[in-house]
Formats: C-alpha cells, structure tokens, sequence
C-alpha cells in the first residue's frame, strides 16, 4: 500500500515524463529501436544485408594460468603508477637502440624505421592518427 | 520535518547557517570535521561543559559535532497505539566552537597547531606540550579491516596485483594480440573523411 500510494501521489497530476521513451511506448509500427548500433545495410526494396565486419566479435586469448581475477584483494597497498607518455616509450625501447648503434658506429640518420619510426600512417590497419580503432 | 543536515527552506525563508567566527576558524581547520569522527574531545559549553567524549558524527556543512552521550535530551521513539514508546536519550549537535581537542599525553584540553614535522608531514601539535596529536583512523565504509581480510575465489591476491608485468613495446594493444592470436589482416578499409 505504501509503494501504490507513493507512485499515486508521485504521479496523480499527469503522465511521468522523465520516463525512458522505449520501443513498447507509441504505436505498435513505431519501432524507434533500443540504441543498438549497425550491423549492416538496406539494399533496394528495404531487404537487409548483414557486414560479418560490422558484426563485433571478442578476440581472447587462452586464460590457463592467468593470475589476475575479477576482484583486488583489500590487502593490496594503494599505488601510483606514471603514466605512460610517448617520451617514456622512447626512453625505454628506442634511445637504447640508437646508443648501441651509435656506440658501434652504423647509425643512419637516414634509416628511423628500424627503430619503429613510421613516416606516415598509411597502409596501416591500426593508424595511429587519425585513430581508427576503438579503444 | 527538519533532518539533521539540510539547510531548511521555511515558507520563503532561509535557514542562516551560523558562519565560523574568525577566532573560531583555526578551531575549524584543527578539527579537520571530516575526519574528526571517532575523536576524543572535551566539550566547552553547554550542559556537559567540562566533560569529554567520542565524536561518533559530524555535519560539515552546519559545522556540528555529535558528541557520544553528551548534550542529550529523552524522547519517546516508535509509538504506536496505546503503547508510548521507547524513552531513549538522543544527542543534540555541538558547534565546533564549543568543543577541543584532548591532549593525549595528559587528557587535559589545549589548543592546538597545524605545523610541519622534519620529514614534511603536516601534524597537528597542542600548544601546551607540543605532542602531536594523530589524526583518527578512517575506517573503511564497508567496515572491512584489510589486516584481518581473508581473499575469496574471485579476488587477486596481493602479491599478483601489485606485481609489474608491463613490457614496453612499440605496437599498440590490438596488434600485439593479432601477433598473439595469428590473425593474418591484409585487408585494409576504404578511405573515408570526416571533418
């Protein structure tokens, strides 16, 4: 009784309109959807095609023996970790290259790229600016 | 109905929230309210003036402390029917004027400081001592006790999450997984602009 009266009092002078608009509101041939997103296209007499590209599929790798679960013990320590900016990255994987090459005497200004130096983004599946995937 | 907490809106009116005066703000500062649950402190005025007790709430906003057992008044609670009630004492709200801090060295009330310790901690010091006074524990919210917390199934041990595993690499997350996995993508997307 207590929960009627409380809607009933909530909703006596008209219609709650901060409801959420859904596809079971409005006529039965309004379909405004459920805020999925596409997964294909209408051919020609409205006929629907369906993209397997467009369709998302999980990629995960085998799990034996990962140690990480869900939930984080309350017992770990609370950390900071730095985040990891592009200088870093440098730091830590290229600049030792350059110093040993250097060191021996073969570095080549004019060869980046087996350093990891990409001069442009083309051609690639994952480019990097402008970001063309997801995550 | 007036809950202990909001500011009371009485028929175009508003409740005026008393501010700290400027002799009571180092007060304020000292208390640190947010924190100040579960300390012992010494209350100034009122009726319990010169008693001491654990502060079991404090309301920021209205500048309160509610002071276990003291400034107490007796109501009747959960009457129904013929049956009166429970007679019980309820705490009224202190101000923070009305109330110090306790010298743990002595017990005896003292003013205290906020200074700087030689490793750069910020402490609060009495003024009559110069013993720090620590700032109360803060209890977790779920009131779990992290020493004696025993892991479930589903929780990463410590060790596990606090161990680095990272290595640095130049290609991005999805790559290295496609390099993983063996996924061969020759295909590339059209080309599209967007502006």
């Amino acid at each position: 009784m207590g929960l009627l009266a409380a809607l009933t009092r909530g909703l006596v002078r008209g219609a709650d309109r901060m409801a959420e608009y859904t596809s079971k509101r409005g006529s039965r041939f309004h379909n405004p959807g459920r805020g999925c997103k596409r997964i294909g296209f209408l051919r020609n007499g409205y006929k629907f095609c369906m993209v397997r590209e467009m369709v998302p599929e999980f990629v995960v790798p085998d799990l034996t023996g990962f140690k990480l679960k869900p939930y984080v013990s309350y017992k770990a320590p609370e950390g900071e970790v730095a985040a990891l900016t592009a200088k870093q990255l440098f730091m830590d994987i290229v600049a030792p290259q350059i110093e040993k090459d250097v060191k021996n005497g073969i570095f080549d200004p004019d060869n980046l790229e087996k350093y990891g130096f990409e001069p442009t983004q083309e051609g690639k599946l994952f480019q990097l600016f402008p970001k063309n995937y997801v995550r | 109905m007036r809950l202990p907490g909001c500011i009371a809106v009485v028929q175009g009116e508003r409740l005026q929230v008393p501010e700290c005066s400027a002799a009571a703000a180092p007060c304020c500062w000292v208390l640190r309210t947010a924190r100040a649950a579960w300390l012992q402190v010494e209350i100034l005025k009122g009726k319990d003036a010169g008693k001491q007790g654990l502060v079991t709430q404090v309301i920021q906003a209205r500048h309160w402390i509610f002071v276990k057992g003291m400034n107490v008044h007796y109501r009747y609670v959960g009457n129904l029917g013929d049956y009166p009630g429970m007679y019980i004492p309820s705490e009224a709200p202190l101000m923070i004027q009305h109330v110090t801090l306790i010298d743990p060295a002595d017990r005896k009330p003292t003013d205290v400081e906020w200074r700087y310790t030689e490793e750069g901690e910020r402490v609060r010091v009495s003024m009559r001592t110069g013993r720090i006074i620590p700032l109360p524990e803060v209890e977790h919210p779920d009131g779990v006790v992290p020493e004696l917390w025993v892991d479930g199934p589903k929780d990463t041990s410590e060790d596990d999450a606090v161990a680095k595993t990272y290595k640095p690499s130049l290609k991005t997350f999805e790559e290295e997984i496609m390099e993983l996995m063996g996924i061969v993508e020759t295909r590339r997307a059209r080309k599209s602009y967007w502006y």
